[in-house]
């Protein structure tokens, strides 16, 4: 009986909480879904999308006189030569962060803001870190696979978390003095 | 009968190539022709499994024995240097038109169509390779050696396009393969001695069936090219194949493997060596990477909802978060996280020794990823029951 009351209170105390894993499972579903499973996106939106991000490295990088070129999904050149395959694009940290700034109870104003700024500032950091890896392999091939790995990959991860805790305190929570 | 000829016209197509191109493992793949014409296959596959591979194959076939020939007659180049060697050689891109999807598998017609493609980016950049090869030893021979550095480099670069090109043709054909099992393509099939009469015939003509010279003049082939492609057919026997070998359900995944690890350096002169860099992937999250950063949004995401309990409750009406900057609520508390740890770390322990029972010794970097994972774990538990416990507190 005391185990019953117990779990029901908890329920209550944090059914906001519940709320929001919950949905965030929903959505990240949905886009795993459909960025990931569907055959016509990956085909229809997905490969053109990544085939566009390795034609802006190699743009980033020929600013800088790499002489690479982009071919499908690979950026080339005679020194280096980098495959950005599925999963490479930012689309699963992008899904990861849609699906928390969804899930989380706030407005959809706040919502819209925090897409409209997150998504677009994730891709950066994503192309900027293909930017990194292709000079990385260039100039420190013996460490590539490490800084690929485990550094690229952290810095990511933190810029993400960080770009989501930004938007929690400054948009999608109204403050209001007591 | 139909059905047949259709067959004939992959198969052979299927076959060709590999073998034509420079001979690669000849008495494994022992090439067999095919006489039927692209658009007579064309148009009796389309009723029959509803995509066009049948344009496929033709393309493939003759496509193939002019990327063939060109390839074979690299070996020549030192003998054929090109005087003109101040600028990079261009060719004109060779497109098939690609083939309308009527029926079936939308994944199908694409890898159909990104075979297409790729054939023609291999005939473009095998004649790019000819071309640069004969201005390198033209320049070589002259003594220039910042043109010949230059015809290197156009060289080694399309030798690169080329091999990750003939990578992508493998993985087209092989998903082509899984995309006919259980259509009529995969039941057909022909016989050795029909496929013989046919290379007979295209031998004896001196040239490809009518219906299949569309491929040539979609690739805007010269006479020589053309000559040599029908001289490349006469390359191929049938020795070693049986005519289980020969069924649609199999013959492009044949294919597939025949050219698997294939290069074209080992087509270029002996004297002439690229120093080509494979491309490294680039995955953006690890499996870890995606569970970890999950684990550290929700934490984030909860830790806002948590911390700001007590007026929220109060205003939740509205659906929306209003919170009281004076209302905060500690975010961790030492005793309790390491009660929710130990349990997390039970659970976790009982999981591996699970694991190891059911499918042997587990991977330290899933052992690094699940310790790390748990900890989070454990303050997300461990903020959860904050909450609850704050909410008894005020009830």
């Amino acid at each position: 009986m005391q185990l019953q009351e117990q779990t029901t209170s908890f329920l209550i105390a944090n059914s906001k909480a519940l709320r929001f894993l919950l949905l965030f499972g929903l959505i990240f579903g949905v886009c795993y879904f459909f960025f990931g499973l569907a055959p016509g996106v990956r085909i229809g939106i997905i490969k053109p999308f990544t085939a566009f991000l390795a034609s802006a490295v190699s743009a980033i990088v020929n600013l800088f006189g790499a002489r690479a070129w982009a071919e499908g999904t690979v950026v080339r050149s005679s020194s280096y030569s980098i495959n950005i395959a599925m999963g490479c694009d930012g689309i699963e940290a992008s899904s990861l962060f849609l699906a928390c700034v969804l899930a989380f109870p706030t407005s959809w104003r706040a919502r819209l803001t925090g897409l409209c700024i997150g998504i677009p500032l994730i891709q950066l950091i994503n192309l900027a870190r293909l930017v990194a890896l292709y000079y990385a392999g260039v100039h420190l091939p013996s460490i590539v696979e490490g800084l690929h790995v485990y550094v690229a990959q952290t810095i990511v991860i933190l810029l993400t978390t960080g770009l989501f805790i930004f938007w929690l305190e400054r948009f999608a929570t109204e403050h209001r003095r007591a | 009968m139909k059905a047949k000829r259709s067959l004939l016209a992959v198969v052979l197509t299927a076959l060709l190539f590999p073998v034509g191109c420079g001979h690669i493992d000849k008495q494994e793949t022992d090439a067999i022709l095919v006489g039927v014409s692209g658009a007579a296959l064309e148009a009796s596959l389309i009723p029959v499994i509803g995509t066009p591979v049948a344009t496929d194959g033709a393309v493939v076939q003759v496509g193939g024995l002019l990327i063939s020939y060109v390839v074979d007659s690299l070996a020549e180049a030192p003998n054929n240097p090109d005087q003109v060697f101040d600028s990079v050689a261009t060719v004109t891109a060779v497109r098939f038109t690609p083939v309308p999807i009527t029926t079936g598998s939308p994944k199908l017609f694409f890898d159909i169509n990104e075979s297409l493609v790729l054939i023609g980016r291999l005939v473009d950049d095998g004649r790019l390779i000819d071309l640069s090869l004969r201005k390198f030893y033209g320049a070589r021979n002259a003594g220039n050696v910042a043109k010949a550095s230059l015809q290197r480099n156009a060289v080694c670069e399309a030798v690169v396009r080329f091999d990750a090109n003939l990578r992508g043709l493998h993985d087209a054909l092989i998903n082509i393969s899984t995309g006919i099992q259980g259509t009529a393509v995969a039941s057909i099939s022909i016989t050795v001695a029909e496929a013989l009469a046919l290379r007979e015939q295209i031998i004896r003509d001196g040239s490809f069936p009518p219906s299949e010279m569309f491929v040539f003049s979609e690739a805007g082939v010269t006479p020589p090219e053309k000559a040599g492609a029908v001289r490349e057919v006469e390359l191929t026997t049938l020795s070693g194949l049986t005519n289980a070998d020969l069924r649609g359900a199999v013959i492009f995944e044949k294919l597939a493997s025949t050219i698997d690890r294939v290069s074209i350096q080992g087509f270029l002169p002996q004297d002439f060596t690229c120093n080509v860099i494979p491309p490294v992937g680039a995955p953006a999250l690890s499996q870890w990477g995606a569970i970890i950063m999950s684990l550290l949004l929700l934490t984030a995401g909860i830790a806002f909802i948590v911390r700001r309990w007590p007026v929220m409750a109060v205003a939740s009406t509205a659906g929306v978060a209003q919170f009281n900057d004076e209302m905060h609520r500690p975010l961790f508390v030492p005793e309790l996280f390491g009660k929710a740890l130990v349990g997390v770390f039970g659970a976790v322990l009982i999981g591996f020794a699970g694991v190891t029972w059911l499918s042997g010794p587990i991977k330290l970097l899933d052992i690094g990823g699940t310790l790390l994972c748990a900890v989070l774990f454990a303050y997300l538990v461990h903020l959860l029951i904050l909450a609850a416990n704050g909410s008894k507190a005020i009830r």
